[in-house]
């Protein structure tokens, strides 16, 4: 079943094309990769899926539905999440309390109805990304890979369908990348359907199936990663003279 | 569970939550307030007491929006003076009863918040303060303009106290106050407020989180509004007159600096500053001459110490028990 369909996607800023004609699925239950170089417009193309930036032109349908435009706090009714480049942590407040948010969602309201099951809900999403010791630490004082997964674990929170990463791998250190990476295979094996941005091939390369390559706003090519890696206008466009370094990464 | 039950009882497990919380320091001040008018018959520090605590109405007001929402508002003066005025209109000229005036004219102050909260929402820092420093600045010169019906400078007098004695409006309103800060406190305790402050800094991660961060904001206006209003229909009600004044930018201002020099974000720490701060002025008329200047010297010198206010200098966070009972339980 296709979950997600985008078609002619475009968002323009004055004469750049951030995300130009794009199209493409994502399948339910799948790991889905987007890669591409700097300003290629991969967060522009997550911004305009997950309602926080109008579009240009172009469709979404979410389960057959048509979504585009609408606003986040309803997408993530519809089953949407997503976790940002730049982390924008609640300052003042601490991990758990950040993780009780969601929980205020349409969606989730109705769910924990005592503040207890609400507590213990947060609690249950901290200790799944291992930071149970924080609870009532203010994010003020957490590092950054402490704040990344703590978002990531806001996202997912919120009980998604589609979750959407975006570079979900920056900035975290190899015990936390390979704590990431665990709880985005336990998400796919419940069911989740993730979409990942990432720079960190190597980590993306092994928890994908499908990858689509992007730049300057459009799609360059799509595929299996090891065919899309040795795609020569990939390496052509993604990563000039090292492209083939990266080839031999990949495969 | 149908929604209306829904809510209703959160509202009570809220407000329950929030007397289980509530600060012992206060509660002994509303005790001492209380004794003071059922034995005191000196009217000086009646009246005193009066102000004092219409003063820790509009602080802890202004607090329960802007504090928790990290938004300053610098036209508070808009909702005392609007629920002033309408008290004393509809008191004057309907003849109402304060017991009618102070919901209505605390409705319409709410009412008016709701609509500049949702004029607010995409504005942030100085141009927030800009705007709410507009409309009351707006409101203070209609009051000129529509003199036949607001008196104009005079403003309006000859309004119905509470009641016949000082000593019983003084219960009235610390009456009124206790179950403001009641409320204040359940609603800064409730989602509202935890979302109010997850919207600090940037709400994209709220909106993110399936949450209608403007329903919050605009919410947390009118709730601000309203009891900015019960203040302002205190203030008419006990002095029997309504001026300007009470819609004035020094009046908002000092709003402001007595409740962040208190600790924004609390309700109790603006409550008690406000308290103090209007006994310390009032016995600095003793130097009247050089009272505006270490009134406000002080204040000054308050924030430049604690910058985030009283409440929430780091002092506290190493004596948690003091904090407990000055400014109420923390989770
Ligand atoms: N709000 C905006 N206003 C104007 N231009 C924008 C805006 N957002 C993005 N752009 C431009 O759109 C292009 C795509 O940016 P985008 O952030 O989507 O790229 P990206 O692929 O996520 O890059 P990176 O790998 O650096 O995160 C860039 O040229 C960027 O400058
Ligand atoms: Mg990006």
């Amino acid at each position: 079943m296709t979950l997600l369909v985008a078609s002619n996607l475009s968002r323009h800023f004055g004469g750049v094309k951030a995300v130009n004609d794009i199209s493409f699925e994502i399948p339910a239950g799948t790991v889905f990769g987007i890669i591409g170089p700097n300003g290629a417009g991969k967060t522009s193309l997550f911004n305009l899926l997950t309602g926080f930036l109008p579009p240009t032109s172009g469709s979404v349908r979410f389960r057959n539905r048509e979504i585009l435009g609408e606003k986040p706090y309803h997408l993530v009714d519809a089953g949407i999440a997503r976790s940002f480049q730049l982390v924008k942590p609640f300052f003042g407040m601490t991990a758990l309390e950040t993780l009780m948010v969601p929980i205020w969602s349409r969606k989730l309201r109705l769910k924990f109805l005592t503040r207890e099951m609400r507590e213990a809900s947060a609690r249950a999403q901290l200790d799944r990304i291992g930071l149970a010791d924080k609870a009532n630490t203010l994010v003020d004082d957490l590092n950054q890979g402490d704040l990344r997964l703590l978002d990531i674990a806001r996202a997912v929170s919120t009980e998604p369908e589609m979750l959407f990463l975006d570079e979900p791998f920056s900035g975290l250190g190899q015990e936390h990348v390979t704590r990431l990476s665990s709880i985005i295979t336990d998400l796919k094996q419940s069911g989740v359907t993730v979409a990942i941005i990432e720079h960190r091939l190597r980590e993306l390369m092994q928890l994908v199936e499908h990858v689509m390559v992007m730049n300057f706003g459009s799609k360059l090519a799509e595929g299996k990663p090891a065919d899309v890696v040795r795609n020569p206008a990939v390496i052509e466009a993604y990563l000039g003279s090292k492209g083939m370094q990266f080839g031999s990464a990949g495969g | 569970m149908s929604r209306p039950l829904l809510i209703a009882r959160r509202a009570a497990a809220g407000l329950l939550d929030a007397i289980q919380a509530l600060s012992l320091v206060f509660v002994i001040i509303v005790a001492g307030i209380v004794i003071t008018a059922l034995t005191s018959s000196n009217f000086y520090v009646l009246e005193i007491l009066v102000l004092a605590v219409i003063y820790m109405q509009f602080t802890s007001s202004w607090d329960v929006l802007c504090g928790y929402a990290n938004q300053d508002n610098f036209g508070i003066a808009f909702f005392t003076g609007i629920s002033g005025y309408i008290a004393a209109i509809l008191n004057k000229s309907l003849a109402m009863s304060p017991w009618l005036t102070v919901p209505i004219s605390a409705t319409a102050a709410a009412a008016a918040g709701l609509v500049i909260g949702w004029l607010a929402l995409r504005l942030r820092g100085p141009y927030f303060a800009l705007l709410t420093i507009v409309f009351a600045a707006v409101l203070s010169k209609l009051a000129y303009i529509f003199s036949h019906v607001t008196g104009g400078e005079e403003g309006i007098s000859g309004i119905a106290s509470f009641s016949r004695s000082v000593e019983t409006d003084l219960l009235v309103c610390v009456a009124l106050l206790f179950i403001s800060v009641l409320c204040m406190t359940a609603f800064a305790r409730s989602h509202y407020g935890l979302i109010l402050r997850s919207t600090q800094h940037n709400e994209d991660a709220a909106l993110a989180s399936g949450i209608n961060a403007a329903h919050y904001k605009v919410a947390g206006f009118g709730v601000s509004a309203f009891f900015a209003g019960v203040g302002g229909a205190m203030f008419a009600h006990t002095h029997m007159q309504v001026s300007p004044e009470l819609m004035a930018g020094s009046l908002s201002v000092l709003v402001v600096l007595m409740a962040v020099a208190g600790g924004r974000g609390t309700i109790l720490g603006p409550v008690l500053a406000a308290g103090a701060l209007t006994l310390f002025n009032e016995w600095l008329r003793i130097i009247e001459i050089y009272r505006p200047i270490i009134f406000t010297g002080t204040l000054i010198v308050m924030i430049y110490i604690f910058p985030s206010g009283i409440a929430n200098a780091s002092f506290f966070a190493r004596a948690p028990l003091l904090r407990r009972l000055l400014f109420g339980r923390e989770a």
